[in-house]
């Protein structure tokens, strides 16, 4: 289903750290479909996913960091900027040159010169329960994909390229992974369980073993990735899975910045009072406290939960049943993690290795306290950035492959 | 979009996930005393009155001294949530049907006051509570929960000596008579409801089944069980007893599916947990041969209890770093 375009747009563009991502904008100003919107030192921030005036812009803080946020009144009549235009034979281009313009355009692609990926992974698995997106898009967009694949394989430099599907898609990931006679890709078909989906655990779902720096990548981003390359049109539209409170779902063709109201009108369905909102799935999701929120790149979901079925978790004691770290899917301690972080001892967080919590939650799904695990472990993990941040100003993130926060980043 | 303008306000906020699996602590401790009451009708229909006197008693009043402690230590009371009625029963399965019952009001206002709260209650133990309990009655009252004294009244169609003592007092030829089936399904004096091992060992199962408790603890216990009388009973099979005999009898079975899996004072880790099995038992039989007391089970477990964080200690390695470091 495609949703209607909003009276209201939002664009939210991430802060980073140092207060960066302030766009050179002003109310009044016109923008266009697909037209970079960048900082007042050229730097790209995002790309305007409507047509319309620009009417406000402020700060809005999200559970997870602060954002500028970019009101614009939208225009019925929807036109592309004429800056969008495609690269002419894209495909035989350096593929440095070609990474560092994708990179350059805002596209999160993790390849380096120095350590090339050893494998191409096209992860159709769900990023959380009760999504079904990425195997929509594989079945819709199959021969996009196909010339992606091919692209991947030229600049990445990697000859293993591995479709992951579930059983089910058999028939449409054979028909990506070969091109006339030529086979690009194997097919790996995997059980679609949580959380095997997840780009931190599907190498270690594969059949095939001993990958060690694989590039993952989803349908839909490889299929924006090759359409912003043929076509010049960024990323503008998001597929996302409307759950509703019976788990009855829909699945959506959405403009970036359309607020979640108008999705939840469109899909009809109605949140009161007590009720929760969640942007993405039941796993991962971030809970919203109100649906004025736009949908950004890394939204899969939208879900309302009905005030009855909202689970509680809390902080009654750990009773050391194990059952958290039976689940994990990184063998770590949950127990002990959100222990030391409920005691404010976050070295011994890192002692028991908390960075490698991918917070897939599955410890606090099955925890038998119902403790908020992985609320602590969270907390902890901030509580560690900051530390480290304030100790040494010398560690500077490595900006290849960040990405922006209007794109599908995964 | 103004503030005024943010329709649908007072959502619930959550971090995730966003749902559970619906177990929950109060849920676990029912399944144990669920896992527990084929046993009750068993104790009940042998030893009549007197095991519901037991029973009632030790229930009654390890709730009553959880509440009590709650309310003085001014902690939110939980009586509800199974824990305390759980010890107490527990505490009603190992005492012999004769016992007094002040005797069981102490064992119990122990358990809870020492064995759990004063370790900070649910969560904080690091001993099993019913066994600190049942060892200051051992220590101070030794000759009432004495099973063989305390199953003197009782008119069974089996004998009243506790298999355990004849082994230690008379040697491996004096039990070699006994029917091991019989033993197995209860014929045999001992705690109230521990003794009816054939259900004990059902309950335990349904535990397993059900996802309340692991295999490995109950499993390694009866592995080290076996593996270490056979290693005495095959040094001298005259003077010790067959590893069969050891399984069977006395308080292994509700040991090692009951008492050693208590959460809270057992490993959470899965090696450590089948390493805790093991030496629970490996003690027990140590216990019942090497020293005066046959009561090996109990000890051995508390002992495992003092062990129990080291060995929580032995983890697994992170597969996401073993990736990358590799
Ligand atoms: S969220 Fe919990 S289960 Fe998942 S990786 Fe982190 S600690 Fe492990
Ligand atoms: S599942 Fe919950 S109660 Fe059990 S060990 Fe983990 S944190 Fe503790």
């Amino acid at each position: 289903m495609d949703v209607s375009l909003p009276k209201q747009s939002v664009l939210l563009i991430k802060k980073s750290a140092n207060g960066e991502g302030m766009p050179a904008l002003s109310s009044g100003e016109s923008i266009k479909t697909g037209g970079k919107i960048s900082d007042a030192e050229g730097k790209l921030l995002a790309y305007s996913p409507v047509t319309g005036t620009v009417a406000e812009i402020y700060n809005l803080p999200r559970v997870d960091g602060d954002f500028t946020a970019v009101d614009v009144n939208t225009s019925e009549n929807d036109v592309w900027d004429e800056n969008c235009r495609g690269i002419d034979n894209y495909f035989d281009r350096e593929p440095g040159a070609l990474v560092s313009l994708l990179c350059d355009s805002g596209f999160a692609l993790d390849i380096r010169k120095d350590e090339r990926p050893d494998a191409v992974i096209l992860n159709c698995l769900e990023s959380d329960l009760l999504v079904s997106i990425n195997r929509n898009v594989l079945a819709e967009y199959g021969d996009t994909i196909r010339r992606g694949l091919r692209l991947l394989k030229r600049i990445s430099g990697s000859d293993i390229v591995i479709i992951a599907v579930p059983g089910d898609l058999r028939d449409f990931a054979e028909k990506v992974a070969v091109d006339g006679s030529e086979r690009i890709a194997v097919v790996d078909l995997l059980k679609p369980l949580y959380p095997f989906g997840m780009k931190e655990i599907i190498p270690r779902a594969l059949s095939r073993k001993g990958i060690r720096r694989p590039l993952v990548i989803t349908p839909e981003y490889l299929n924006s990735i090759i359409v912003f390359l043929e076509h010049g049109s960024p990323p503008v539209h998001k597929f996302i899975t409307l759950i509703d409170r019976n788990n009855v779902r829909i699945n959506m063709k959405v403009r970036i910045g359309t607020p979640i109201s108008h999705i939840l009108r469109e899909g009809n369905i109605k949140i009161s009072e007590l009720d929760k909102l969640v942007l993405g799935g039941t796993m991962r999701g971030k809970s919203s406290f109100h649906a004025e929120f736009p949908v950004t790149a890394d939204i899969d979901a939208i879900m309302v939960q009905d005030r009855d079925a909202v689970v509680t978790l809390g902080n009654e004691a750990c009773v050391n049943c194990g059952k958290c770290i039976g689940v994990c899917p990184n063998k770590l301690q949950p127990h002990l993690l959100a222990r030391y972080s409920e005691f404010s001892l976050f070295e011994r967080c890192r002692d028991y290795d908390i960075d490698y919590c991918i917070e897939c939650g599955l410890c606090a799904y099955v925890c038998t306290s119902r403790r908020a695990l992985v609320h602590y472990i969270v907390f902890a993990k901030k509580e560690l950035a900051k530390m480290a941040k304030e100790g040494d100003h010398a560690i500077e993130s490595d900006n290849i492959g960040e990405g922006l926060a209007c794109h599908p980043v995964k | 979009m103004p503030s005024s303008e943010i329709k649908y306000r007072n959502l619930v906020i959550s971090s995730a996930p966003h749902i559970h699996e619906g177990r929950s602590y109060s849920g676990a401790m029912y399944t144990f005393i669920i896992a527990l009451l084929p046993a009750v009708i068993f104790a009940i229909s042998r030893y009549g009155m007197d095991a519901a006197r037991v029973i009632a008693v030790s229930i009654a009043s390890a709730m009553a001294s959880e509440y009590i402690i709650q309310k003085l230590f001014r902690k939110p009371v939980a009586i509800n949530d199974g824990n305390a009625l759980l010890m107490g029963l527990l505490m009603a399965f190992i005492l012999p049907p004769s016992v007094p019952w002040w005797l069981i009001v102490v064992g119990c206002f122990f358990s809870i006051l020492v064995g759990k709260q004063i370790f900070g209650g649910r969560g904080g133990n690091t001993f099993h509570p019913v066994l600190l309990g049942w060892v200051t009655l051992r220590f101070s009252w030794a000759d009432y929960i004495n099973y063989s004294y305390g199953a003197i009244n009782y008119t069974l169609n089996f004998s009243v000596e506790y298999p355990l003592h004849v082994l230690k007092k008379s040697g491996a030829a004096a039990v070699s008579g006994l029917n091991y089936l019989d033993l197995f399904l209860g014929n045999q004096v001992g705690g109230t409801g521990a003794s009816a091992v054939l259900l004990i060992l059902i309950g335990g199962l349904f535990l397993i089944a059900r996802g309340v408790i692991s295999w490995r603890i109950p499993f390694s216990y009866l592995a080290g069980v076996a593996a270490t009388a056979s290693v005495f009973w095959l040094a001298d099979s005259a003077k010790y007893a067959d590893p069969l005999f050891h399984i069977v009898v006395g308080n292994v079975m509700i040991g090692a599916f009951f008492f050693a899996t208590d959460y809270s004072s057992s490993p959470a880790n899965k090696t450590a947990m089948l390493i805790f099995g093991f030496g629970c038992g490996l003690f027990t039989v140590l216990f019942r041969i090497l020293s005066n007391n046959p009561n090996g089970v109990f000890f051995a477990i508390l002992f495992m209890n003092i062990l129990f964080p080291l060995l929580d200690k032995i983890r697994p390695a992170v597969p996401g770093k073993v990736m990358k470091e590799a």
